[in-house]
């Protein structure tokens, strides 16, 4: 022991033993004594150092009720040693003795003088100034990065609280975030993967995981908001400057991808451009998808955005694959963004974003149809080559205005321009077709929102928006059969051309009120649509217009509602929420006029933090305006083969649903389970009458007043700590009742039925291998026209990472489909290297190692069954480098 | 004569009482950051009133914090105001450490799932005593480095105040501790001011605990098993999670960086 502690009282009794034990235990001195005041009066709780400057030794202790004190010194420690005595209302003592070989036991009396006390003393650290943000978590990125890590994206699955699922949304603390923040501004928006999937992660310092996040000050004041928010934070050294990385990667079959990214963060503007380009199957519009939300976040007022939605009725076979996109899509694809934010004034903010997407994409596709109408079966055999060139152009501007403390107002201006084109090749029933399509679509909207703080826990709330969507398709094609249909010769052309036009626009007010168990809220809105939509079809060998397929629809549809709401804390278990719509919904297209009032009731009762669990149960009825596809007055080619029609009679959609999800977990959380289960009935849908011959498809729609679909699902999961393994088991089943008429007056029963199972598992052994693997069985089975069919497929995935070392990391990934044809076995291969402290990383990737060159599969959708054939990407091998600076 | 000894007795025994509830106070700065390593946590006023006897520390206590109505406006760079909503990080009587000297006893409180009360007797920390001083304010502080319940502390301790008291349950040094924090910052405790004998009304109490609440005293033993099950059970939900909805593989946590203290 180099040095004792002794602050409690020492009793004599054990100084004896000390002092007798010291004679026997050689080499330890000891240094007794007593400290006493002038009066005599021993002092108690002094406290006594000893130390040794030459031999850099200390060792202190306290006297005891008598005064007394002991310390024992090693031998080694010989020498002049200095006693400090301090004890409060004295003053400080020093006393030195030199401890020698010659004797062991050394006695130091103290007397001390009083002295009166009079501490003060205030000290700032302003150094030590750290960020309080009650809620706000703050991660210092370095602590948990490996180093290897490309993107934001990559980091972000590092650190704990975050998850990044498979299509890039982001989960914190268990939920779906609302923004991604960059320094504090949301540059983004809902495209928030741009950011993540490209920024770098070297440039990152911090990351806050914001709970409660509420970006609208006034909304804020609720402090009642579930959503949440990333704000990531940069080194210093990236502030003030460019910045940014290239990535540039060359394969095997002429494989390529590259990157140039750049970013700029100043105090007065933000600013990021992204930039990139690949032929190994990442889409480039994929990045603009919009990622996934938590549902049943709790927000005071509904701040949905109403956005302009119209489909256009021609359209072209797409692959539609289980696979996953980078083993079977054959494109060229290259996205560039500009986001910018800048501030206006004090209270004025300015944001604006721009993409540019173009994706050009050969699919080969080979199917065969049987339909399951009649009592003969009617075949349709098709080759599909597809020459797809898809581009996208959007941008966004949005004004913050922020007033003070009463008020917060909001304007988004958003644009957007899809221009496609398509080329397809068909032979469709030993017959070549061949179609060419070129479609526009342009988006304009713009949404208001404006909150307002009226006090004392009330608030009102109102959002105006505007939008318009026009759809321009000119598709031009030569297929024998039709030209047989309409009486022309065998290569002549038919050119067809469809605008849809829908503008809508509207408004709503809410306003809120919370208080202590109870809130409510009260919402007024109205929107109003106007859908135009007009086709032509033109033969070019007669030079004239086939009149009985051409439309013109004008459609008008209008809602007025007034929506009470409220929620109840009934206890600390249980709370109710509730709210009833009264609608007023008006429908006008041609001659026809609807105006119908309706009742729509939602009730929630929620049970929570039981024994048995967690339970909620919901009930809902929806009454809802058809969509205009309904209502076309002619028969309008919709595809190369098919014509379709809409219905004669206008009604009112009408739906029921109840909700049940129950959850349960076992009191050290190894084992969860989670039951949900739905039922849906319909009380009024348009569905489809269907008149298929070998060469054609003549669809239109009919009013039922019922159908059914239930739907019910079950999550094991466990984890077993001893074995360091955890496994889960996923059924789902759902079974769906519908009427049809398929070449037939009469409606018959659909009844669908699909199953699927999942298990899989997780090792998480110490060694530096690990796995997981996941088994899917899916069967569809289908009851129509008395007819059974049935077709099924199983995945099994494996996946294997080797952590080499600190900056090598090594992966295997498997995948096996085993459909009722055949087996598909993917392998892919992934060696990644990132030298510690260096500005470049190296990667190489082996895709599709077995060299699978096509797939195949079954698919039925009730009356029909397709079997397809599609072409994959071959093997290839890559290599990439990555340069930051 | 025997008035003039009653009156030194008297006098002298006055003298002695008032040494003995003579009290001082020293107002910290303490940030909590378990598992975020470095002082991320939030910034919490704190004090220690003590005598040459006992000593009482608290912290978190809702009347020590300006803002405890769990929200937070803060002002960015560049001028904007940004609201976040938090959730409250005091309570009613706050973090207490109260700590006897006479009965070498530690009873403390602190929230953990709800109020839990711990009764143990002073923990020993073997502080290494340094030559390393540094200029705190107008006193020199001394350096000790020490082990404590799974993290090494660095603790600043001085020679005007010789007793063994220390913020939060860091104590036992030769002199008050006026700043200590752990390798990775996650408890930071600093100094702002002290005064001594100082007139503030806080008092040197027992554990305070809401009225009728009637705590239940755990064991440090206790206490251990309270933290090893919820750190297991924390653990196992997140590969229960990653399990059921795919991510990445979890890390299991180390006992020490997810808790202040660890066993």
């Amino acid at each position: 022991m180099k040095f004792t502690l002794n602050h409690s009282r020492v009793r004599p009794l054990l100084i004896l033993v000390f002092l007798l034990a010291g004679k026997v235990l050689i080499a330890q001195n000891k240094i007794t004594g007593k400290i006493k005041d002038f009066r005599g009066k021993a002092i108690e709780n002094a406290s006594i150092i000893a130390s040794n400057a030459a031999t850099n030794f200390s060792t202190y202790t306290y006297s005891d009720s008598t005064g007394r004190f002991l310390l024992e010194i090693e031998e080694e420690d010989n020498g002049w040693v200095v006693l400090e005595v301090n004890s409060m209302g004295y003053e400080r003592k020093r006393d030195s003795i030199k401890l020698g070989s010659e004797r062991t036991e050394y006695f130091i009396p103290f007397e001390l003088n009083e002295k009166v006390e009079n501490l003060r003393e205030i000290v700032l650290q302003t150094h030590e100034k750290f960020t309080t943000r009650g809620d706000t978590t703050s991660i210092r990125v370095h602590s948990f990065s490996r180093g290897s890590e490309k993107s934001v994206e990559d980091l972000l699955k590092l650190l704990p609280g975050i998850e990044v699922l498979k299509d890039g949304s982001i989960k914190a603390h268990g939920r779906f975030i609302n923004k991604l923040l960059i320094e504090g501004e949301n540059l983004f928006d809902e495209n928030y993967k741009v950011l993540s999937k490209n920024l770098d992660a070297k440039v990152l310092e911090e990351v806050e995981i914001l709970d409660h996040f509420e970006d609208n000050p006034i909304l804020a004041k609720f402090k009642d908001s579930e959503k949440i928010a990333l704000n990531l934070k940069l080194k210093k050294e990236y502030k003030n400057i460019w910045f940014g990385n290239l990535g540039l990667g060359l394969g095997t079959d002429k494989k390529t991808e590259a990157e140039i990214n750049l970013g700029l963060i100043r105090k007065k503007i933000k600013l990021f451009n992204f930039s990139n380009y690949n032929n190994l199957g990442g889409r480039a519009l994929d990045q603009l998808e919009t990622n996934r939300s938590s549902v049943n976040v709790k927000t005071i007022v509904n701040e949905n955005r109403t956005e302009p939605d119209i489909a256009p009725i021609y359209s072209i076979d797409k692959i539609n694959s289980i696979l996953n996109e980078k083993q079977n899509v054959l494109n060229d694809a290259f996205f560039s963004s500009l986001a910018a934010v800048t501030k206006l004034n004090k209270k004025t903010t300015m944001r604006g974003t721009m993409f540019l997407a173009r994706d050009n994409e050969d699919q080969l596709l080979k199917a065969h149809t049987t339909f399951l109408a009649d009592e003969e079966e009617i075949i349709q055999q098709k080759t599909n080559s597809n020459t797809i060139k898809n581009s996208t152009a959007a941008g966004e501007l949005q004004l913050m205005y922020n007033s003070g403390k009463k008020s917060y107002v909001e304007n988004l201006i958003k644009l957007r321009f899809e221009p496609n084109n398509t080329e397809n090749e068909i032979i469709f029933n030993g017959q070549g077709i061949n179609q060419v399509l070129n479609q526009n679509d342009f988006v304009v909207q713009n949404h208001f929102e404006h909150s307002y703080y009226i006090g004392s826990r009330k608030l009102l709330y109102s959002y105006l928006f505007f939008g318009r969507e026009r759809v321009d398709q000119d598709i031009d094609l030569q297929s024998p059969e039709i030209n047989k249909l309409f009486g022309l010769g065998k290569n002549s052309f038919l050119n067809q051309t469809n605008s849809d036009i829908l503008t809508t626009f509207g408004g709503r007010t809410s306003f809120y009120q919370k208080g202590g168990k109870l809130e409510t809220q009260v919402e007024i809105g109205y929107e109003y649509s106007k859908i135009n939509r007009k086709s032509e079809l033109r033969s070019e060998q007669r030079n004239d217009s086939l009149k009985n397929f051409n439309n013109e629809l004008n459609f008008f549809q209008s809602t007025l509602y007034f929506k009470p709401g409220l929620k109840l804390l009934l206890s600390e278990k249980a709370n109710l929420s509730a709210e009833v719509s009264l609608e007023n919904s008006t429908v006008k297209y041609e001659n026809s006029t609807l105006s119908k009032w309706s009742f729509n009731p939602e009730v929630e009762l929620n049970l929570e933090k039981m024994k048995l669990g967690q339970i909620r149960l919901g009930y809902r009825v929806e009454n809802k305006i058809p969509s205009s596809q309904y209502f076309l007055g002619q028969f309008q080619l919709n595809t190369y083969y098919s014509f379709i029609k809409g219905a004669e009679s206008l009604h009112i959609l009408n739906n029921e649903s109840i909700n049940f999800y129950y959850h349960w977990n076992n009191e050290m959380k190894t084992r969860t389970i989670s039951l949900r289960g739905k039922y849906k009935t319909g009380n009024g849908k348009y569905s489809t009458k269907k008149e298929i011959t070998r060469n054609f498809v003549f669809s239109s729609y009919s009013f039922v007043n019922a159908d059914d679909f239930i739907s019910g699902s079950l999550n094991f999961t466990t984890y077993f700590p001893k074995l360091d393994f955890s496994s889960h088991l996923n059924v789902n089943k759902t079974w769906s009742n519908t009427f049809m008429k398929v070449n037939s007056e009469n409606f018959k029963t659909l009844e669908i039925f699909s199953t699927a199972y999942a298990l899989g598992g997780t090792t998480y052994f110490n060694f530096p291998i690990n796995f997981n693997f996941e088994v899917q069985l899916i069967e569809n089975r289908s009851l129509f026209n008395r007819r059974k069919s049935k077709n099924s497929w199983m995945t099994e995935n494996l996946e294997l990472n080797y952590k080499v070392s600190n900056s090598v990391n090594a992966s295997l990934q498997t995948t096996l489909y085993q459909t009722q044809e055949n087996n598909y076995n993917f392998i892919n291969l992934n060696l990644s290297y990132h030298p510690l402290d260096s500005d470049f990383s190296y990667r190489l990737t082996w895709e599709n190692v077995l060299n699978e060159d096509h797939f195949s599969a079954t698919e039925i959708d009730g009356y029909s069954i397709t079997y397809s054939e599609i072409k994959l990407i071959p093997a290839y091998l890559m290599g990439s480098v990555r340069y930051r600076f | 004569m025997q008035e003039m000894k009653l009156l030194l007795v008297i006098f002298f025994f006055a003298f002695q009482f008032s040494w003995g509830q003579e009290k001082g106070i020293v107002y910290y700065g303490h940030i909590e950051s378990p598992g975020m390593k470095s002082p991320a946590g939030p910034d919490l006023n704190s004090y220690l009133v003590f005598n040459r006897k006992e000593s009482y520390y608290v912290s978190a206590k809702d009347s020590l914090e300006k803002e405890n109505k769990g929200q937070k406006i803060f002002t960015r760079e560049d001028g904007e105001t940004k609201v976040v909503n938090n959730g409250k990080n005091t309570f009613r009587f706050g973090k207490q450490v109260y700590y006897n000297r006479a009965k070498d006893s530690m009873w403390w409180n602190q929230r953990f799932k709800g109020n839990i009360y711990v009764a143990e007797s002073t923990p020993k920390i073997n502080w290494k005593l340094s030559n390393e001083t540094k200029q705190i304010g107008k006193f020199t502080a001394h350096k000790a480095v020490g082990d404590f319940r799974g993290r090494t502390y660095t603790a600043w301790y001085i020679l005007e105040v010789p007793l063994p008291y220390g913020p939060w349950k860091l104590q036992g040094a030769p002199g008050l501790i006026i700043e200590a924090y752990d390798e990775k910052k996650e408890m930071y405790l600093y100094f702002k001011s002290i005064e001594y004998p100082t007139k503030s009304k806080a008092v040197i109490s027992q554990v305070l605990s809401p009225k009728g609440s009637n705590p239940e005293w755990l064991t440090i033993k206790e206490f251990e098993n309270l933290l090893r099950k919820s750190l297991e059970k924390a653990y196992n939900n997140t590969v229960i999670m990653s399990e059921k909805y795919g991510g990445d593989r979890p890390i299991e946590p180390k006992f020490s960086e997810v808790y202040i203290e660890s066993f």
